[in-house]
C-alpha cells in the first residue's frame, strides 16, 4: 500500500517539491533542530544549576546564563515556525507563474492530486524537521533527567514531572497549530494569483483575523458589563495559529496556576488535579477545534483550488472574498478605536478612509472603478458602526443578559473573587436544578438591575448611614435629584441637604430598612457564572455585584452542602499547606507536635499575609493533626448550620488561614476559646490596616449632640482629617489636615478599645465609624470620644444633630 | 484522433474560443495558423488539459482531457516560455517525466541526447534559451505520447538546430505515428512540416484542411481585358469567391477562391487577353484569407 502510494504521481509530485525546495528544507531542519533542543537544554541546565545553589548554599558559584541559550532556542524555533508561511507559498509557486502552471497543470495528475501532493509534500518539509526536533528534545530531556534528578531534593522531583507535561502539552499544541498555520497559507495560495498578493495576505489574514476578534470582544466586554474579555482568549485561539498559541500558553500555564491556587499544591500538579479544573478536557476541546477548523479549512482550500483556473494566474484575488474579508478586518479594528470615545470619529474615519484606499489602489494597481470603493468603504464603515452601536443598544443581541433554559443546565458554577470583607475568591458547583432555578431568577434580577442603570454608589450606601457628597450645578441638580430619588427613594431618605459653597451641596441620606440586616461589608464581590448545558457548551457571565446582590445570592448559597463543604476544603488545604512540614528527607509531609496557630484580626483576611502581621494571635497547640481535624469539622458543622440571617448578622470574630469565623460558628468560636483565643480589640482588628499604605482607612466620629466628621484616610502613611460642624448660620465649614501616621493619638487608640459592636443604651452616645462598620462608644467614655475629637479638631461650629437617624442604625 | 466540438472558452469578457469545431487525425502534422489573439495557444492549453472549456468537448481518442489523467498521460505540451522546473538538471528533469510518462523511452531519451549534447548535470536554469528549449523538446519527445503539442517550439532555436528538432520530429512521426500539433507565426515552418492547417481568426475556424489542397484551391490571377476602357471590379465576377481585387493600369490582380477551370470560365466572358494563374505560399494565403475578414496589412499603407 505504501509503495503503491510513494509511486503514485501525486507522491512523485510531492518529491518534486521536496526536490526543488532542499535548501529552504535543510535551513529549517537546522533551526528546528537547534531551537527546541536549546530551550529545553538550557531550561534543564538551569535547574540542575539553581538546585546546586540551594544544596550547596553557594549562590556565586554554578552560575548560568540560560536566558542567553533560551533567547538564541526560541529565535531559532520562532523564526521556523514563522517559515511555514514561505512554505505554503512555495508548494504552490507554479500557481502564479504563468509559465509554470503550463507545466504543472498539463501533468497527468487531476486537480486534487495537484493540490494534495503539492499540500503534503509543502506540509511534511515544515513539520517533519518540527516532529524530529520535538523527539530530539525529549533525548535532552531523558539525558539531562537523571543528572537533574540527582541534585534534586526528592520531594521536588515531581517538578520534573510537570516540565514533561508541559513540554508534551505544549510541543502536540504546536504540531496542531503548525498544520493550522500551514493549511492557511495553502488557503491563501488558493484564492491568489500572485505572489506579492499570497505573501501580504498570508500575513495580514493570521494578524488580522484574531486582531478583529480581539478587538470586537473587547469592545463588546467594555460596553457589556457582564461579558468578560478574560473569558474570550478561548475563542480568540480559536480563530488563528497566533490566537491558538496565546490561548495555549494561557491554557496551560494560567489553567496549571488555578490548580495550585485551588489546591494550595507547593509544587506539582497530578494528571487528575490538571483534570479536576478541567485543563485536560479543555486542552483536549481546543486540539479537537483546532484540528476540525484546519480540516474545514483544508477542504475549502482544496474545493477552491479544484475550481481555480489556470488562467487566473497574475489575477491578484483568485477569490475576491477574501480580499473583502481582509479590508473589512482592518476597517472594523481601526473603528473599533471609537470604543475610546465617539469624538475620536472624525480622525478615526478618515484614517480608515487611507488605509482603504490604499488597499484598494494595490489590489487594483491603480484607481480603476474608484466610485465603486467609495460606495464599498461607505457600506463597511456604516455596517460596522451599524453593528457596534446594535451590540451596544441590543446588549449583544441579548447576550450579555442571556440565561440559558433550566432543562439544558447540567451544573452551574459560581466563582466568588472575593471582597474587601470576604476575600477568600472561591467555587461553589451545584448540580441542584432547584438551586440552579433560584440562581437563574437571582441573575434575572441582576439582569433587570444593569438594564435599569441601577447605580453602582448603592454599594456604598448599602452599610447603612452615608454621606454623598457631590458637586451639583444648578441645570444638573435635578436631574441627580430626581436620579437618586427615583433608584434611592426605596432604601433611603434624605435626612439633610445644605450648601456648603456656591452650588455644591451637602446631602446627607439614610437607609430606612431593618437595620439588622445591614451587613458587615463595604464593597461587593466580583462573581463569575458559569452555566454547563448538556451539549458541552460553557457560558460564562460575571457581575459586579452590588452589596444587596451579594447578601441575596448568598441567601442561597448559606447553609446548602455545596457552600459548607467549598469552604471546609479550603480551609482544610489551607490548614495543611500552613502547618504540614517536610521530614528529613523531605519526602513527605506531616504535623509536627506543636504548632503556633495563627488567628488574624477580623480585617486581617489575606491568606499570606495574616502571617506576617504582628497582631496575629499565636494559640501553643499540641496533638496538631487530630486538634486540626476537629477545628475544620466544627467548621463544616457550623458552615451547615449557618443561615443567611447569621451571614448578615453575625459579625466576624477573627480569621483563621484567610477565613473568616464569626460569631455564630458556635462550635468553631468555642473551640478556639478552648485554645485560648481572645477576642481582638477594635484597634487590633484594624491595626493591619493602619500599617500598609496599601489600603485606606475611614475613621469617621459622630457626636450625639453635635454633627461632627472626623475621617481619616490612609492612602499613604499620612492622615487626612476632615472636619465638619455647621455653624450657627447652618453652613457647614470644611478644613482639612494632614497628619503623620505617628501621628495617631493613643486617646484614638484607647477609644478603640472600648468601642463596641452590640450597645444597647437609652444615653445618647457618640459613635464611631470605621470603614462604615459602626460602634459604639459607651456613654461612660463620651469625654475621652469628646478628647479624640478636640485633638483634631481645627473648626469647630454648632448644628442641629440627627442622633435619632445614627442611633437608629444601632 | 483529438477533437474540438462546439468548444467555447473564455477568459472574462473575451471569448478566446468561440464554438470552434476541429478534429485533427490521428498520425497527422497540423499546424495552427492564426492572427495574434485569435485562440491557437487556447487551443493547445485545452487539448494538454490545462484549460477547461466553457461549453463545448475536447476530447483525446474519445475521452475527455481536463482532468483525465489518461487522456493526459497521451499528450505532452511544450509552451511557447523557456521556463520548466528550472531547478532540476537536465537528468533530474528526465526522471521527473519519466515518472509520470509510462512510455518514456530512455533510449530515445539517450540517442537524442547524445545528438544535441546537452550538460546533463547543470542546472536547466543556467541553459540559454536555446538550450532549455531542446532540452524540453527532446525530453517530450523521449516520452513517446501519441500526441505533442508545440506552441512556438521553435523560438530561439538556431538554424541548425531548427533543421535538427524537425528531423526528430518527423522521425517520431514516421516511427510511431505521431501526432504533433504545432503553432506558429513561422509559416514556412508550418509549410515544411505539416500536412494540414488550420486558420483561426477572432476564436473561430477560418479553414482546417490539408496543406496541398488549401494551396490548390487559391489562386493568384494576373489579367488584362480586352476592353481597356471599362474599369472592372470585383462585382463583376460574381461567381468567383474573390480574397483580393487590385488594378494597377490596365493590370489586374485577383486573388480567388476555387478550381483553375472555375476562374477561368469566369473570366472567358470578359476576353481576357492576358491570364496567368500564379500558385500562393501559405503565408499569402493567410494574408489574404485574414484580408477578407478585416485583418488588413495595408490599413498603415
Amino acid at each position: 500500500m505504501t509503495a503503491k502510494f510513494l509511486h503514485s504521481f501525486p507522491a512523485r509530485n510531492a518529491f518534486r517539491l521536496v526536490s526543488q525546495n532542499k535548501k529552504f528544507f535543510i535551513v529549517t531542519c537546522i533551526l528546528q533542530l537547534l531551537g527546541i533542543p536549546l530551550i529545553m537544554g538550557s531550561g534543564m541546565l538551569e535547574v540542575y544549576y539553581s538546585e546546586r545553589r540551594e544544596l550547596t548554599h553557594d549562590y556565586s558559584s554554578y552560575n548560568f546564563n540560560y536566558e542567553a541559550y533560551m533567547a538564541i532556542g526560541c529565535f531559532c524555533f520562532g523564526i521556523a515556525v514563522l517559515l511555514g508561511i514561505f512554505f505554503g507559498i512555495n508548494a504552490y509557486r507554479e500557481e502564479w507563474d504563468k509559465s509554470k502552471v503550463d507545466m504543472l497543470y498539463s501533468l497527468p495528475l487531476t486537480g486534487k492530486q495537484r493540490f494534495f501532493s503539492d499540500y503534503l509534500g509543502g506540509l511534511g518539509m515544515y513539520v517533519i524537521p518540527y516532529i524530529g526536533a520535538v523527539l530530539l528534545g525529549w533525548i535532552v530531556l531523558f539525558i539531562m533527567t537523571p543528572i537533574v534528578r540527582s541534585v534534586m531534593d526528592s520531594h521536588e522531583i515531581g517538578q520534573l514531572n510537570t516540565i514533561y507535561k508541559y513540554y508534551l502539552l505544549i510541543t502536540i499544541g504546536l504540531f496542531f497549530l503548525m498544520c493550522l498555520y500551514y493549511t492557511i497559507s495553502s488557503f491563501v495560495a488558493s484564492c491568489c494569483g500572485t505572489l506579492f498578493e499570497n505573501i501580504y495576505t498570508n500575513i495580514l489574514l493570521n494578524l488580522l483575523i484574531p486582531g478583529t476578534f480581539a478587538a470586537i470582544l473587547a469592545v463588546i466586554t467594555e460596553i457589556i458589563d457582564t461579558m468578560d474579555f478574560e473569558y474570550s482568549w478561548e475563542f480568540i485561539g480559536y480563530t488563528s495559529p497566533i490566537g491558538g498559541l496565546i490561548y495555549l500558553i494561557y491554557l496551560v500555564f494560567e489553567k496549571t496556576s488555578d490548580v495550585y491556587y485551588s489546591y494550595g499544591s507547593t509544587y506539582t500538579a497530578s494528571a487528575g488535579e490538571l483534570g479536576d479544573l478541567g485543563l485536560v478536557p479543555a486542552y483536549l476541546r481546543w486540539i479537537l477545534i483546532i484540528v476540525v477548523l484546519t480540516v474545514a479549512i483544508l477542504i475549502l482550500a482544496w474545493r477552491l483550488y479544484e475550481h481555480r483556473k489556470a488562467e487566473h494566474v497574475g489575477k491578484p484575488f483568485v477569490y475576491i472574498g477574501i480580499y473583502y474579508v481582509i479590508l473589512t478586518a482592518i476597517t472594523v479594528c481601526i473603528l473599533c478605536i471609537l470604543e475610546s470615545g465617539i469624538e475620536a470619529l472624525i480622525p478615526v474615519l478618515i484614517f480608515s478612509a487611507i488605509v482603504y484606499f490604499i488597499m484598494e489602489v494595490i489590489r487594483k494597481r491603480g484607481f480603476k472603478k474608484f466610485w465603486f470603493s467609495a460606495i464599498c468603504y461607505i457600506i463597511t464603515v456604516v455596517v460596522a458602526l451599524a453593528s457596534m452601536f446594535s451590540i451596544s443598544a441590543t446588549n449583544a443581541f441579548g447576550r450579555a443578559y442571556y440565561i440559558p433554559a433550566l432543562a439544558s443546565v447540567t451544573s452551574i458554577k459560581l466563582e466568588f473573587e472575593g471582597n474587601y470583607y470576604d476575600d477568600i475568591g472561591y467555587q461553589l458547583n451545584f448540580k441542584d436544578k432547584e438551586i440552579i432555578s433560584k440562581i437563574q431568577d437571582f441573575q434575572k434580577e441582576c439582569n433587570q438591575n444593569r438594564k435599569n442603570h441601577y447605580s453602582t454608589q448603592l454599594e456604598n450606601a448599602i452599610d447603612g448611614y452615608y454621606e454623598l457628597n457631590y458637586n451639583n450645578y444648578n441645570n444638573s441638580y435635578e436631574y441627580y435629584d430626581e436620579y437618586y430619588g427615583e433608584y434611592y427613594g426605596e432604601y433611603y431618605e434624605q435626612v439633610e441637604s445644605a450648601e456648603y459653597y456656591d452650588n455644591n451641596y451637602n446631602n446627607t441620606y439614610t437607609y430606612k430598612i431593618d437595620p439588622k440586616y445591614i451587613p458587615h461589608i463595604s464593597s461587593c464581590a466580583t462573581l463569575g457564572i458559569t452555566y454547563y448545558t448538556i451539549t458541552g457548551s460553557a457560558i460564562y457571565r460575571t457581575y459586579e455585584l452590588y452589596a444587596d446582590e451579594y447578601i441575596n445570592l448568598m441567601d442561597m448559597c448559606i447553609g446548602t452542602e455545596v457552600y459548607a463543604e467549598a469552604n471546609y476544603n479550603l480551609l482544610k488545604s489551607r490548614l495543611e499547606n500552613t502547618y504540614k512540614q517536610y521530614d528529613n528527607n523531605m519526602s513527605k509531609t506531616y504535623y509536627p507536635s506543636k504548632i503556633n496557630f495563627a488567628a488574624a484580626p477580623p480585617n486581617t483576611n489575606d491568606y499570606y499575609r495574616s502571617y506576617e502581621s504582628e497582631q496575629y494571635m499565636q494559640i501553643q497547640l499540641s496533638d496538631v493533626e487530630s486538634n486540626l481535624n476537629l477545628l475544620t469539622e466544627c467548621y463544616l458543622q457550623d458552615l451547615k448550620n449557618m443561615t443567611s440571617e447569621d451571614f448578615r448578622t453575625s459579625e466576624i470574630i477573627c480569621n483563621i488561614v484567610g477565613l473568616p469565623v464569626r460569631a455564630c460558628n458556635q462550635e468553631t468560636y468555642a473551640l478556639l476559646q478552648k485554645w485560648g483565643f481572645e477576642e481582638f480589640s477594635l484597634y487590633q482588628k484594624y491595626y493591619s490596616i493602619l500599617g500598609t499604605d496599601t489600603q485606606k482607612l475611614d475613621i469617621r466620629i459622630y457626636a450625639p449632640e453635635t454633627y461632627q466628621t472626623s475621617s481619616l484616610q490612609y492612602p499613604s502613611n499620612t492622615l487626612q482629617a476632615i472636619f465638619v460642624k455647621p455653624d450657627a448660620t447652618n453652613i457647614p465649614s470644611y478644613q482639612n489636615t494632614i497628619y503623620s501616621i505617628i501621628d495617631l493619638d493613643t486617646s484614638l487608640q484607647d477609644l478603640m478599645q472600648i468601642a463596641r459592636k452590640y450597645y444597647i443604651s437609652s444615653e445618647p452616645c457618640y459613635v464611631l465609624v470605621i470603614n462604615n462598620s459602626k460602634y459604639m462608644i459607651p456613654s461612660e467614655y463620651s469625654e475621652l470620644a469628646e478628647q479624640v475629637i478636640n485633638n483634631k479638631q481645627t473648626n469647630h461650629t454648632a448644628s442641629p444633630a440627627n442622633q435619632s437617624n445614627i442611633m437608629g442604625i444601632f | 484522433m483529438m477533437q474540438l466540438k462546439a468548444t467555447v472558452k473564455q477568459f472574462e469578457d473575451f471569448k478566446a474560443l468561440d464554438g470552434v469545431d476541429l478534429e485533427i487525425p490521428k498520425g497527422t502534422a497540423f499546424g495552427l495558423l492564426g492572427s495574434n489573439g485569435a485562440g491557437k495557444s487556447t487551443i493547445l492549453r485545452l487539448f494538454s488539459g490545462i484549460y477547461k472549456q466553457e461549453s463545448g468537448e475536447v476530447l483525446i481518442d474519445g475521452e475527455p482531457v481536463y482532468d483525465n489523467i489518461q487522456a493526459k498521460q497521451k499528450v505532452f505540451f511544450i509552451n511557447d516560455e523557456t521556463i520548466q522546473f528550472s531547478n532540476f538538471t537536465l537528468m533530474q528533469l528526465k526522471d521527473f517525466y519519466k515518472q509520470f510518462y509510462p512510455s518514456f523511452s530512455e533510449e530515445i531519451f539517450e540517442k537524442l541526447e547524445s545528438a544535441i549534447q546537452l550538460p546533463r548535470n547543470k542546472k536547466i536554469n543556467t541553459f540559454s534559451k536555446g538550450m532549455k528549449r531542446q532540452a524540453i523538446v527532446i525530453i517530450g519527445i523521449a516520452c513517446c505520447t501519441p500526441y505533442l503539442l508545440l506552441d512556438e517550439a521553435f523560438d530561439g532555436l538556431d538554424p541548425t538546430m531548427r533543421i535538427i528538432v524537425k528531423r526528430m520530429l518527423v522521425d517520431a512521426m514516421c516511427e510511431r505515428e505521431l501526432t504533433v500539433v504545432i503553432s506558429s507565426h513561422n509559416l514556412k515552418e508550418i509549410n515544411e512540416m505539416c500536412d494540414m492547417a488550420g486558420l483561426l481568426h477572432h476564436g473561430k475556424i477560418v479553414f482546417n484542411r490539408q496543406l496541398d489542397s488549401l494551396k490548390g484551391t487559391v489562386h493568384k490571377i494576373q489579367t488584362a481585358f480586352a476592353d481597356k476602357t471599362r474599369v472592372f471590379t470585383a462585382k463583376d465576377f460574381p461567381s468567383l469567391e474573390i480574397l483580393h481585387f487590385e488594378r494597377t493600369q490596365s493590370i489586374y490582380h485577383i486573388i480567388a477562391k476555387g478550381e483553375e477551370e472555375e476562374i477561368h470560365q469566369a473570366l472567358a466572358p470578359f476576353k481576357p487577353v492576358l491570364a496567368d494563374m500564379v500558385p500562393l505560399s501559405l503565408e499569402e494565403v493567410f494574408i489574404y484569407e485574414l484580408e477578407v475578414l478585416g485583418y488588413d496589412s495595408q490599413v498603415f499603407a
